[in-house]
């Protein structure tokens, strides 16, 4: 107790002086093309912001644990839907959508599907990448000759990194993964109706003070900001 | 760079907070006998050996916000998961080990007739302990600091599990080069490490420098 109480003088020693941030809790697809939006953001509102990345389903996971959260951003529906249903997120908008590609590192040789050797990532079991990536592949019959060689990553960025770094022939990863980035190269890119819409939901949570931030997202200035980072905005209003 | 002076922050108040704690605990381990010594002992330990992980998941059950104790502390302004706070928590609870390990053999090394002679001098207990022995373990305590502040430099999984990954707050030099190993440009990171390795070494090298010292002090009373 006397411990806790001597971090407690500490920190409010430490931390008062400065204003608390907006704390965004967003899937790890969203982190390149979320920090640069929210960095002008900051600028032109005065207020600062903490972005924390993670796989959708370890947000989840953390915000039951009570990190305080005040915008949210997932990358598909069913988490979403989770959040709201706990009530741990209110009042959801759906923000953009996403495609689905397999990629090969830029050097690599293989020209079609049935040349690919060798092991390819997929997200993880529970992470939306990963679902989308079985739903896909299992939809145009490539699961059952490439599952046995699939590694699963952390989440869709750590699958990204290994394909760029050549470490694995292939992954399936997100359109925007693949976008601007030139150490891997798009081999195949998956029919939409071979998975479930990939769609990016942002919500507050009950007690957010996010001073404007998620309608700034939906406005025109962020929209063309991520679409420029390859994603497509939202197909309709929900 | 935000990660670097974060990382710094968390383990100098880790090193701070760490001081009271680690000289109690290493002075009763060293100097006393009672019932539940090796358990006390093994407890404070087992941090060390523990997978960090698990430490953070522990922490958490017992001071994250859905908690009595996490609750009421959030609610006093001292959140101790996800913040700033639960970062240095965790960093002080896994180089803990370390610093009472360090402070324990101090307290060990000092012979006990200095401080019979001070008694036989006049002196009350207590000021047996401010005057002789605490001065005399001050250099391995110093160590310890240095020690549980590398430790804490470094701490990943109870960080991740405990604090999370916010940027500005908890995202340390070790989540921060986690993070950009998921970036394929990996800008920033060589800086991340260089840092890292400058650190850790300074630390080892002043943790050579003060367990000399100790040596020299016991030698020359």
């Amino acid at each position: 107790m006397l411990l806790l109480a001597a971090i407690a003088c500490t920190l409010s020693c430490t931390r008062a002086l400065s204003e608390e941030p907006v704390r965004v809790y967003a899937a790890a697809s969203l982190g390149p093309a979320l920090t640069p939006l929210l960095e002008a953001w900051s600028q032109d509102s005065g207020h600062p912001t903490a972005l924390s990345t993670a796989s959708t389903p370890r947000i989840v996971s953390q915000l039951q644990s009570g990190a305080p959260a005040d915008l949210v951003l997932t990358a598909d529906t069913t988490w979403m839907q989770l959040l709201v249903d706990n009530g741990w997120a209110q009042s959801p908008v759906h923000l953009l959508s996403n495609t689905l590609v397999l990629v090969v590192p830029a050097d690599s040789p293989v020209q079609a599907l049935a040349e690919l050797q060798g092991p390819i990532a997929l997200a993880g079991e529970q992470v939306p990448a990963g679902r989308y990536a079985e739903q896909a592949l299992r939809a145009e019959g490539l699961w059952a000759s490439l599952s046995p060689r699939a590694r699963r990553g952390d989440n869709v960025r750590t699958v990204l990194a290994w394909v760029s770094r050549g470490q694995v022939s292939a992954a399936v990863v997100y359109g925007t993964d693949a976008h601007n980035n030139s150490k891997v190269r798009v081999l195949h890119r998956f029919a939409p109706e071979s998975h479930s819409p990939i769609e990016i939901w942002a919500a507050s949570t009950p007690d957010a003070q996010d001073f404007g931030l998620l309608r700034a997202l939906s406005e025109p200035t962020a929209q063309t900001h991520l679409t420029t980072a390859g994603f497509s905005p939202a197909a309709s209003a929900p | 760079m935000s990660a670097v002076w974060l990382s710094l922050q968390v383990g100098l108040l880790a090193a701070v907070l760490g001081l009271m704690p680690a000289m109690a605990l290493g002075y009763l381990l060293a100097r006393k006998r009672f019932l539940g010594h090796g358990l006390l002992s093994a407890l404070v330990l087992v941090p060390m050996v523990l997978p960090p992980v698990v430490t953070g998941l522990l922490l958490l059950e017992v001071v994250g916000r859905n908690t009595a104790l996490g609750g009421a502390l959030a609610d006093i302004g001292l959140p101790l998961s996800f913040s700033f706070g639960g970062a240095v928590l965790a960093a002080l609870i896994v180089g803990l080990p370390l610093y009472v390990w360090s402070a324990r053999a101090a307290f060990t090394a000092i012979d006990p007739r200095l401080e019979q002679l001070a008694a036989t001098l006049g002196a009350p207990p207590k000021q047996q302990f401010w005057r002789v022995t605490l001065p005399l373990a001050l250099p391995g305590l110093a160590a310890g600091a240095v020690l549980a502040f590398a430790r804490g430099l470094g701490e990943f999984g109870a960080t991740a599990v405990l604090a999370g990954n916010i940027q500005g707050e908890t995202r340390t030099i070790s989540l921060a080069v986690y993070q950009l190993l998921e970036d394929p440009s990996g800008q920033g990171v060589g800086l991340l490490v260089a840092a890292s390795v400058i650190l850790s070494m300074g630390a080892l090298l002043a943790f050579e420098g003060l367990n000399r010292w100790q040596q020299r002090r016991l030698e020359q009373p």
